[in-house]
């Protein structure tokens, strides 16, 4: 073998580097759901009552739904029977000094600083607080004095329940009712952490808030909730990153987030979705079938979605803005990256009810090997939406002849006033391109790297900083093996 | 029992005497298999499919003109001999997908009326006129010859139920145009091609709404090299409902396909527009291109639209664009600054907007159906 062969084979032999199993003593309930595991889920959680009613309410109605199956992905049933619906490390730390060193070097590893002394060493990056998910439960929550200081109440959903239940309460299934959809609905019944982020009136929130989930243990289902609410004129950005191990049989991850603007406020949340996506023959990986969707209410107010999504054996998922107060702004952009034999159904859905309503959705899909990558996206005007505008743009990508690349945008308007404009192309990675690479010296697994990082790069362009260069990196890794 | 499984049930069951040597067969088994389709099912999720079956499809009471046609034979499926048998036999369901349009399958069971349009090679394309056939269920099957070429026209016809299939042989053209007058009925119709190599297939549809006039247009471009646009023109008047389904499915290489189209929806007018680009795995080479773009006229018109790619091939060029909105402030403000009445600015206005949806074949009667000007 030639020396660059072997260069090639090298990196197409690298496989997911998040894939390592932590050994950890944890305490799982044994697979199944019926209504004794939503009590028991509850009371582990030490949850007030109208908590526990509010859980069995979902379940009761998650049993009369239908499994969803308009999604452009094909999977073998899920036994719902055959999964755990709680997991945690058995010992729950009290503080930040206390966590289980074996979890923090599962972080280290991860490249999440759980040390605030450690991200505070680092002068130029900047400071971002972390709420860290592994399996059912919240390990730890970074700089939540400085937070505090600044009135932000940032901590897991259980904490505020504990601790804030009226803004929980208050806020919790507004954005997504339980009965929303089928995994919404299942999520509401047995979600076990997750992250609340409260910002108060006229705040802007001093660091980049960030959550991050791990599922680590064998057969569970990792089932998170993130409530987020901006009050009047405040500003917060969030991000969200996660990661699985290894294994050959798929796993669960249904969450839900919710977002709530009140007017003049904005939300910022991003994602960078790497859950396994199991190996080239499918095998194994994470289904992600996940509900997100954010609330206009104020006017003026402002959400903002962006993903990188190239992880996940099946993606299912559409962030959404319900745009109810006038002149308010919602925006989705979003790279989703399919690769090998991964499946991916995802988009957004804008639903404008206030007048003046503006919203952008930039989608940028690629796909390689035999993967198929769909976009699916809904743009609601209604009768109230006077001087409502949408633009829509929605490109593919298609690397290799043996993926599929599919578009399937719903425009609904019933108001004259408001414009509707949707742009979608199909292309290949263009053989000029390639050539003018190679003519300069650039191997070809490079230029294609290159190539679609420009491609994505709208979208890059509304990640924070470091999470940008770290998203490029992502997609040169995801997209080995994808060339010659 | 839902309105969908009853309607299929008694479809089944039905035994018509028309044109007995037709095999029924295969769309009994469909219809059993895949059933009619269900309300706020994915392909009927802004109609009501169940008005359809309410409604029963009827022979209408007066067959219009006789359909006409120089250059093409015109063969009724009762009066076929041998020949025409063959032909029917051999292209019928060759463009229509059972599985797809499980009304076609209605369609085969209870037609009461069929016709076959043959068109050979000839030095001139063939002209073929077919009006009202009365026959309220029917079939029409369009044969063109390799190389041949033909154009056919279907004028005021407002049957409750047709179905035309156009066969394509190789290097064949064919010029298609519908012209759907404004109705009070419920209405199906489905148009499906089969596009042999390098011919060119060239469908336009005028139409006006009805109580609920849905359209399948279908075509399949099969051959290597084939062509294929379709134009869409409608203007919906107060009350009336359009469903337009068009797909395109490349299922060859080098082939090229465009999809126009133009709406104007008024008051309490609801339309519905899908536009499918389908690019099967091999096709390479594929260009498709679909554009459409909608005017409200009033706060009650609503618009449903849905341009949908699906690509199983990498080296393909596809795009779509939609756009929704009302008629151009500016333009109007700058007409109505020119000393042009409103009420004529407005009409002009949406005449521009239409016409680029008109094609050259039977422009001027597209252009009286929709009300505009040349």
């Amino acid at each position: 073998m030639s020396e660059q062969n072997q260069a090639v084979h090298d990196r197409l032999a690298r496989e997911y580097s998040a894939g390592f199993v932590t050994e950890i003593e944890s305490e799982t309930l044994p697979p199944g759901l019926d209504e004794d595991v939503v009590r028991a889920i509850s009371a582990k959680k030490d949850e007030p009552s109208w908590m526990t009613d509010w859980r069995l309410d979902a379940f009761r109605r998650w049993r009369t739904m239908p499994e969803p199956n308009w999604a452009h992905v094909s999977f073998d049933p899920i036994d719902f029977e055959a999964i755990s619906y709680f997991s945690a490390p058995r010992n729950k730390p009290k503080s930040l000094d206390e966590v289980d060193p074996e979890l923090l070097r599962t972080y280290d590893k991860l490249g999440i600083p759980l040390h605030e002394r450690e991200a505070l060493a680092g002068v130029e990056k900047p400071q971002i607080a972390v709420d860290a998910v592994f399996d059912s439960v919240s390990i730890a929550t970074t700089f939540k004095e400085r937070l505090r200081d600044a009135g932000v109440i940032f901590c897991s959903i259980a904490e505020a329940m504990r601790d804030h239940p009226e803004l929980v309460r208050k806020y919790l299934g507004t954005v997504v009712p339980v009965s929303d959809n089928f995994y919404a609905a299942l999520n509401s019944a047995v979600f076990s952490d997750g992250s609340f982020v409260y910002v108060p009136k006229h705040t802007r929130c001093p660091m980049e808030l960030s959550t991050y989930f791990r599922i680590n243990a064998e057969n569970t289902g990792q089932f998170e909730r993130t409530l987020i609410v901006a009050d009047e004129g405040s500003y917060v950005s969030y991000l969200e990153g996660c990661t699985a191990p290894m294994r050959d049989e798929t796993q669960l991850h249904a969450a839900v987030v919710e977002l709530v603007a009140l007017e003049d406020a904005e939300i910022k949340y991003s994602t960078v979705q790497n859950w396994y996506p199991g190996d080239e023959q499918g095998r194994g990986g994470i289904y992600n079938f996940v509900t997100k969707r954010g609330a206009c209410v104020g006017a003026r107010s402002k959400i903002s979605w962006t993903q990188v999504e190239t992880g996940s054996a099946i993606t299912w998922k559409y962030p959404s803005v319900v745009l109810r107060g006038d002149d308010s702004i919602g925006e989705f952009y979003s790279v989703a990256l399919t690769h090998n034999a991964q499946q991916a159904d995802t988009g957004t859905k804008m639903l404008h009810i206030g007048r003046n309503t503006k919203s952008t959705i930039v989608s940028k899909g690629i796909s390689a090997g035999r993967s198929q990558n769909a976009y699916r996206g809904r743009v609601r005007m209604n009768p109230g939406a006077t001087g409502a505008r949408n633009h829509t743009r929605c490109d593919s990508l298609l690397i290799g002849d043996a993926c599929g690349a599919h578009t399937f945008p719903y425009i609904e308007s019933r108001n004259p006033s408001a414009v509707v404009e949707h742009e979608a192309t199909t292309s290949k990675v263009s053989d000029d391109q390639l050539f003018l690479c190679a003519q300069r010296g650039i191997d070809p697994e490079k230029a294609v790297s290159m190539i679609v990082n420009g491609f994505c790069r709208e979208v890059f362009r509304e990640l924070p900083m470091e999470f940008a260069v770290e998203a490029g990196k992502l997609l040169e890794v995801s997209l080995e093996g994808a060339v010659g | 029992m839902t309105p969908a499984e009853t309607f299929a049930e008694r479809t089944h069951a039905q035994r018509v005497d028309y044109a007995p040597w037709l095999d029924r067969e295969a769309s009994r088994r469909a219809l059993a298999e895949h059933g009619l389709p269900e309300p706020r099912c994915e392909a009927w999720r802004y109609s009501n499919p169940n008005r359809w079956y309410q409604a029963e499809p009827r022979p209408s009471p007066s067959a219009g003109a006789s359909p006409r046609a120089v250059g093409a034979r015109l063969v009724d499926f009762a009066t076929a001999d041998d020949d025409a048998r063959t032909l029917v036999r051999d292209h019928l369901h060759t463009a229509a997908d059972r599985a797809k349009h499980p009304l076609a399958t209605v369609n085969d069971i209870a037609m009461r009326l069929g016709l076959l349009v043959h068109v050979p090679v000839s030095d001139t394309p063939a002209e073929v006129e077919l009006g009202e056939l009365g026959g309220g269920i029917e079939r029409v099957l369009v044969v063109v010859d390799p190389n041949a070429s033909a154009t056919l026209v279907e004028r005021p016809a407002t049957p409750t139920h047709r179905v035309v299939e156009c066969v394509l042989g190789e290097g064949a053209q064919l010029d298609h145009v519908r012209l759907q007058p404004p109705a009070e009925s419920v209405e199906y119709h489905l148009v499906a091609a089969r596009l042999g190599a390098a011919s060119r297939y060239r469908l336009a549809q005028y139409s006006q709404g009805a109580s609920l006039r849905r359209n399948d247009l279908h075509v399949r471009v099969a051959g290597r090299g084939g062509e294929a646009e379709v134009r869409c023109g409608y203007r919906l008047a107060a009350g009336t409902h359009l469903d337009t389904q068009v797909g395109v499915e490349h299922e060859a290489t080098d082939g090229v396909s465009r999809q126009t189209a133009r709406g104007v929806v008024g008051d309490r007018a609801r339309a519905v527009l899908n536009g499918r680009i389908h690019v099967a795995p091999g096709a390479q080479r594929s260009d498709a291109a679909l554009t459409t773009k909608s005017l409200l006229l009033a706060a009650t018109a609503q618009l449903n639209a849905k341009p949908e790619l699906t690509i199983y091939a990498d080296d393909v060029r596809c795009a779509h664009g939609a756009t929704v909105g009302e008629l151009d402030a500016d333009a109007l403000f700058y007409l109505r600054s020119r000393g042009v009445v409103e009420e004529a600015a407005r009409e002009l206005l949406i005449g521009g907007f239409l016409a680029e949806a008109v094609a050259d074949v039977a422009g001027d009667d597209a252009r009286a159906l929709l009300g505009i000007g040349r």
